[in-house]
């Protein structure tokens, strides 16, 4: 049993994240601990299997260090204050959640505290110090990845080294709301049906905190229009408890004669009222990942930047529409008036509930142009998204599948044979094309590769080469930026190699030479998984032509 | 010391028989009839009471106005609310207590404190932090605008020394003490600190301070926008 102490400093929805985690090391017997900023601490509150929750009241410290009333001192003194009992405390981790720079100050500050700090840290000298491969692959690798091949969630649980527990719960509910809530969406099942058991309670969050990720208020009353017009399905609105949403919300509903349900809550009743719902319609919002941990199935409308391959709705069955990713920028954009129209409608939002509440799944929806749907299963490296129908592009979709696969290989031993399927269902032609492009990106790699590892040899010998060493080492990294598999282990080499520490020449060449024959080897699990899905195409051709031989033949 | 000087204090009474103090020849109450006078200021500030149960006030004089105040408060929020009184002249506050004039409840007094003695107390700073209701008493405001206008346009000292003098903590102190006590803590934090080839782990807390606060370092604002 071991004493963990979580640092998230984020907003509300990526506290809730932290939950999946909470549960998988709580689940092993260890006791877990929580550090949240003050404006977030409702989510935290929220999470269960905490041992102790700590705050920073951040808002006061910012107040105390900008107001000239009060001595700049005090907010040293309060930051120190606040974090004085973490510090006293022996933990034997401390794992660095929110990833981001104050996160990595205060694991450092925490150092002597900790037997082992997980996630972006410094040593005296300021370098990142980095534990192990998937903590490269979070920090540097998938922030360039233009298709996450890996969840968020996925990814801390394999820095931590923790197994996913998708069992127990995760939320703490307040059992008096939870009665009120079930009560209620009973009523309004009857009141539908005349019966208690068949209509579905179709849940629509309303808004979110960033109008860029908002379904469109025209969107939202055609998909009213259309789930009111199916007797088996009832559409209640969502919102927060605060003044600009009641009033959107009551917009809406006098369009539909006062007739629909709104419920009002806070984070807190939000579970009890998500628990006992069928489906949630939403955003990427925090309420989505209440969802998630609450087993709540979601039906996710990923829009603006939302990045739903990264921090998508994580429930197995869960649905995912958005405007094909091609089209998609994951990105803020700084301007918001820049982000792409959708070219999602309230229809594609209807057959694709429509498919959720099916039995079949057989029978794909049909969608608009250039919409897609995923859903969310999960395999040995976490949650994975799969087309279900709409548009795509098979090259990107093949890249994002092979790439999840590389990792598979290479970082977790864990070669699926069920991806090789996948991508040969978007036809053989388009794996066939994607293997000769990826064949030819990995043979240039490799002729770099061995360039380089040839002039470092002889800059052993004759620090002359050494200007030709420098040179192949820059045309390798460059490789980093290309849009191939190649990026993930030469952003890997390139992130180690920055962060070596040797003191003389011979000790920098030998740590450049290690780390040149690994990814030398990375670059041939490259070739085994492209050799795997040639078989692959192989064996489907076979079978192909064996079933056209069987067909009778028209003259 | 920003302290007012007083020349002369008397105590008076009003028609009402209710004590008013009477300094440099102000009084600072009606001497008609306290009590009234202290009920118009408290209806002048009814929304504001009703919105906070947080009130800091300037001036306390022989407090009729406090006590209006708190019984207000009383009816607004039962018992949770806070009052925090600021004022300098030690002589008022000593007979209004003597004269046992003051409703004690929920009350805290500041009396003959300096602004660096007041800025320097973290109860106090906690307490502007929550952003209370601010109510002048109009007559011991008007008598020592010198020194609630000196409070309201504080400017903490920023150098390390200076810092020194408001830092409890032991161990905050000790590590501000490596630094050149005449540099302000911002060329600390921002210059000198990022600078030093090697961190200690009060490094990285310093640096966690200076990441947090980020984008607000630059601009500086007073009192009115607590």
């Amino acid at each position: 049993m071991k004493n963990i102490l979580i640092i998230n400093l984020r907003r509300l929805g990526d506290v809730y994240t932290t939950g999946h985690l909470i549960n998988s090391l709580s689940s092993e017997g260890n006791h877990v601990s929580l550090l949240v900023y003050k404006e977030s601490a409702q989510a935290a509150k929220n999470l269960k299997n905490i041992s102790t929750l700590h705050v920073i009241d951040r808002k006061e410290i910012i107040t105390l260090k900008t107001n000239k009333l009060f001595s700049d001192g005090f907010a040293l003194e309060q930051l120190f204050l606040q974090l004085e009992s973490i510090k006293e405390q022996k933990w034997d981790e401390i794992i660095n959640y929110s990833n981001d720079l104050v996160g990595a100050y205060l694991c450092s500050y925490l150092r002597g505290s900790t037997d082992k700090v997980t996630g972006v840290h410094f040593n005296q000298e300021r370098n990142v110090v980095t534990n192990n491969d998937w903590e490269i692959l979070f920090n540097d690798v998938l922030p360039v990845v233009k298709y996450a091949p890996i969840h968020f969630v996925d990814c801390y649980h394999k820095m931590v080294g923790a197994t996913l527990n998708k069992e127990g719960e995760k939320l703490l509910s307040d059992s008096e709301y939870n009665a009120i809530a079930f009560s209620n969406m009973n009523t309004i099942r009857k009141n539908q049906t005349g019966s208690d058991r068949d209509a579905k309670i179709i849940g629509i969050q309303l808004k979110t905190a960033d109008a860029a990720k908002d379904i469109p208020e025209e969107t939202i009353n055609e998909l009213i229009t259309l789930i009111k017009a199916n007797n088996e399905l009832v559409p209640v609105l969502l919102i927060a408890p605060i003044d600009s949403e009641r009033k959107y919300a009551s917009a809406i509903n006098e369009k539909f004669k006062n007739e629909l349900s709104i419920i009002e809550s806070d984070l807190t009743a939000m579970t009890s009222v998500l628990m006992n719902i069928d489906l949630l319609i939403t955003p990427d919002t925090a309420i989505k990942h209440i969802a998630d941990l609450a087993d709540t199935p979601v039906l996710e409308i990923s829009l603006g930047h939302a990045p739903f391959l990264k921090q998508g709705s994580y429930s197995q069955g869960s649905l995912i529409l958005t405007d094909i990713i091609t089209d998609r920028n994951f990105t803020q954009a700084k301007d918001s008036s820049a982000e792409k129209n959708s070219q999602i409608k309230a229809q594609d939002i209807f057959v694709s509930l429509l498919y959720f509440f099916a039995k079949s799944k057989t029978i794909r929806p049909k969608l608009s142009n250039d919409v897609t749907l995923y859903t969310c299963s999960f395999d040995k490296l976490g949650a994975r998204y799969s087309v279900v129908a709409g548009t795509i592009d098979a090259q990107t979709e093949i890249h994002r599948l092979m790439s999840r696969q590389l990792i598979n290989v290479i970082y977790d031993q864990n070669e699926s044979a069920e991806i090789y399927d996948d991508i040969i269902d978007f036809g053989l032609t388009a794996a066939n094309n994607w293997s000769a492009r990826e064949k030819t990106n990995v043979t240039n790699v490799m002729k770099d590769l061995l360039g380089t590892l040839r002039s470092l040899l002889q800059s052993l010998e004759n620090r002359k080469s050494s200007k030709e060493f420098v040179v192949n080492l820059g045309k390798l990294i460059s490789h980093s930026d290309t849009n191939s598999l190649v990026q993930i282990p030469v952003t890997m080499f390139k992130t180690k190699i920055e962060s070596i520490n040797a003191k003389s020449f011979e000790e920098n060449a030998k740590e450049v030479e290690l780390l040149l024959y690994e990814l030398k080897s990375d670059i041939q699990k490259i070739l085994h998984c492209i050799k795997q899905l040639e078989e692959g195409i192989t064996t489907q051709r076979k079978a192909e032509f064996i079933n056209r031989g069987a067909e009778p033949v028209n003259s | 010391m920003n302290l007012p000087k007083i020349s002369s204090y008397e105590v008076r009474t009003s028609r009402t028989e209710q004590k008013v103090p009477v300094v440099n020849d102000v009084h600072l109450h009606s001497i008609y009839n306290p009590s009234k006078e202290a009920e118009g200021l408290v209806d002048s500030h009814l929304e504001v009471l009703k919105n906070k149960n947080e009130v800091l006030i300037l001036g306390l004089g022989f407090a009729y106005h406090v006590n209006a105040i708190i019984e207000k408060l009383t009816q607004f929020h039962g018992n949770d609310f806070k009052v925090i009184v600021i004022e300098p002249n030690t002589q008022v506050y000593d007979d209004c207590i003597e004269f046992k004039l003051l409703n004690k409840k929920n009350l805290l007094v500041y009396s003959g404190f300096s602004s660096a003695e007041l800025y320097s107390d973290i109860d106090l700073i906690h307490f502007l932090l929550r952003k209370p209701a601010m109510i002048a008493h109009p007559p011991s405001f008007n008598l020592y605008q010198y020194y609630f206008k000196s409070i309201l346009t504080f400017e903490a000292p920023k150098s390390v020394g200076g810092i020194m003098e408001f830092v409890n903590s032991s161990e905050v102190k000790t590590y501000l003490k490596r630094f050149d006590p005449n540099s302000t803590l911002e060329e600390v934090l921002y210059n000198q600190i990022p600078q030093k080839p090697q961190f200690d782990q009060n490094d990285f807390l310093a640096m966690a301070l200076v990441e947090m606060t980020k984008n607000s370092h630059e601009k500086k604002i007073g009192m009115g926008e607590l």
